[in-house]
């Protein structure tokens, strides 16, 4: 089977379908699944951001980075966990379509460098956090800070535009 | 005692939790209170106003015919002016709010009611979208 053809096959199921708004009664369950997506990515993105700049060292220099992280971690994931089911429901109405577009691509390229980073970061610098965990970040923290939130701002961005252009 | 310990005000803020999660969810709510008179909040609702300002100006028609912009509208400058008077409580009494071991009651009915305020706003900005074609 062809990934064109896996695609055909999940906008054929009845769920799929449904997202469409092609059964009865469910013509507004796209914007519904919509919206709960976004209330779960405003957590996800904010959350992300509050922990990008404590290593930035703009925000919250009064909490310990270690602190601060296991604060607000659990609630990103959790999140994200959330957004994920209701962005896979979004997809699967036009998958096809989806898996073409340029903007959704680049949404998950980003994505994906954000999991990088974040990887590089928990694998590197973080492993010393007990050294600079109440003070001024190291260069390579503020650097995974920065690019962290440039990459969120990319998956918003695109994300947005996916609406737009599909 | 007893009663307070019940409470989700006493459970929030107890000293001795039952659970990893109680513990969890503990810290997120104290360091959101911190959290919450950062500039960072002010910087963003910043960005929010002008992009929405600039929304607005495009496609005035679009925004103002359906109720959702205007519901959206009212929940803002109510959700503003809660958020004002619970910062203003706090830092009238700074010292005593950090001091206490419990939250007064008209605290946490700011909490629920902001947190419902902001979803409400979410679902509908995202709606004038999906409904303004309806109404012109």
């Amino acid at each position: 089977m062809t990934i064109a053809q896996l695609l055909a096959t999940v906008e054929a199921w009845p769920i799929s379908a449904a997202m469409r708004g092609e059964m009865p009664g469910t013509e507004w369950l796209f914007p519904i699944i919509e919206t709960l997506h976004v209330m779960a990515l405003t957590i996800v993105v904010g959350s992300i951001a509050m922990m990008d700049l404590r290593l930035l060292g703009i925000a919250s220099r009064n909490s310990a980075v270690s602190r601060l992280s296991n604060e607000v971690l659990p609630w990103t994931w959790t999140a994200w966990t959330v957004a994920a089911v209701f962005g896979t429901l979004m997809f699967m109405a036009k998958a096809g379509t989806y898996a073409g577009n340029l903007q959704f691509r680049l949404k998950f390229v980003c994505m994906g460098l954000a999991a990088l980073n974040m990887l590089v970061f928990h694998l590197g610098v973080y492993r010393e956090v007990i050294r600079w965990d109440e003070g001024e970040p190291p260069m390579s923290a503020k650097m995974a800070g920065a690019l962290s939130l440039l990459l969120w701002v990319g998956v918003v961005f695109f994300g947005r535009w996916v609406g737009f252009t599909t | 005692m007893s009663a307070q310990n019940t409470s989700l005000r006493g459970w929030l803020t107890a000293d001795v939790t039952t659970s990893p999660w109680q513990a969890r969810i503990q810290r997120t709510y104290f360091g959101w209170r911190r959290l919450s008179s950062n500039p960072s909040t002010m910087f963003g609702l910043a960005v929010l106003l002008f992009t929405g300002l600039v929304q607005t100006v495009a496609e005035p028609v679009r925004q103002f015919v359906t109720p959702m912009f205007w519901a959206k509208m009212l929940m803002i400058i109510l959700v503003a002016t809660l958020t004002a008077l619970y910062a203003t409580a706090v830092r009238r009494n700074a010292a005593l709010w950090d001091a206490a071991s419990s939250r007064p009651w008209p605290a946490k009915i700011f909490a629920v009611l902001s947190t419902l305020l902001w979803l409400a706003i979410i679902v509908c900005g995202r709606f004038i979208g999906y409904t303004w074609s309806f109404y012109a």
